[in-house]
């Protein structure tokens, strides 16, 4: 899995920099969209065939079907606050227009204020597409779904 | 010119100064992140403006150092040449009993390059929701 250290003498391959703030930015915009309600902001962040993974959900893939996801609940998703920490940003050996992200992930909102509403982590694949690093496939994966029963939602 | 990522770096590294900042009662290190003529408009404080009303309204809140983190999140920098914009979460927690989030807002700031470096030439606080606190 891409948040272990990589063996000693391993295949790490090096992003630039200039990928690495691309690709904290693309994880940035994700939220704020999100956040947002903006669905259509929200899918134009992945590949064409991008896939949105969650417990609740399975996977949701592509983008019309992402917009669609993300715009079922608009007011759901306006009361919350997406919040990352800890990226851990890898490339993939021998495909420079690869990459991986795991993010810790937080999701406050306003109705639920004194306890995060969710904590785990994104697990993310990747791709650079005409320049512009994409989501190809985004896994949500929430600490607290199986402990309290409440809904994973990226 | 687009933004290096040194500018890019820079900007984020003021954030991160304001934060420790306002959070140890550091009223000067506080202010100096802002230009002179800097504006702080926020939706708790209203609208202060230069840096030397900052450092007043800061000194005035420096009492209740010690007791709240800031803690910022997601940002997006955009820009170009001595100018550039960051937004950003904010997410306010207090670390003393009871432990709770006091705050969610999101910062929409601009920023100019000075000759002491990137500072904030007006920072806007939206208030998304908060406790009485």
């Amino acid at each position: 899995m891409c948040y272990r250290r990589p063996a000693a003498g391993g295949s790490r391959v090096s992003l630039s920099v200039d990928d690495r703030l691309e690709i904290l930015d693309l994880a940035a915009r994700y939220n704020h969209a999100v956040d947002s309600g903006d669905h259509e902001g929200v899918a134009a962040l992945f590949t064409e065939d991008g896939a949105i993974e969650a417990t609740a959900t399975g996977a949701i893939a592509g983008r019309a079907a992402i917009a669609d996801y993300i715009g079922s609940r608009p007011d759901g998703w306006q009361r919350r606050r997406h919040l990352n920490s800890n990226a851990i940003i890898e490339g993939v050996p021998g495909d420079e227009d690869a990459a991986r992200l795991v993010l810790s992930l937080l999701v406050v909102s306003r109705r639920d204020h004194v306890v995060p509403r969710l904590h785990g982590r994104y697990e993310d694949e990747l791709r650079r597409v005409d320049g512009e690093w994409r989501f190809h496939r985004r896994r949500i994966v929430a600490d607290a779904d199986a402990a309290s029963g409440r809904r994973a939602e990226g | 010119m687009p933004l290096s990522v040194e500018d890019r770096m820079a900007i984020l590294a003021l954030v991160t100064r304001y934060n420790h900042a306002v959070d140890e009662g550091d009223v000067d290190t506080r202010s100096e992140t802002f230009t002179e003529d800097g504006v702080w408009d926020s939706d708790t404080a209203g609208v202060v403006t230069s840096r030397e009303a900052i450092r007043a309204h800061a000194a005035t809140r420096a009492p209740q150092a010690h007791t709240k983190k800031h803690w910022t999140n997601s940002p997006v920098i955009e820009g170009d040449g001595d100018h550039a914009t960051i937004m950003q979460y904010l997410w306010l927690v207090e670390i003393v009993e009871p432990r709770r989030t006091l705050m969610i807002g999101t910062y929409h700031d601009t920023l100019r390059r000075e000759p002491e470096g990137w500072l904030f030439a007006k920072r806007e606080l939206r208030v998304h929701s908060r406790i009485d606190y």
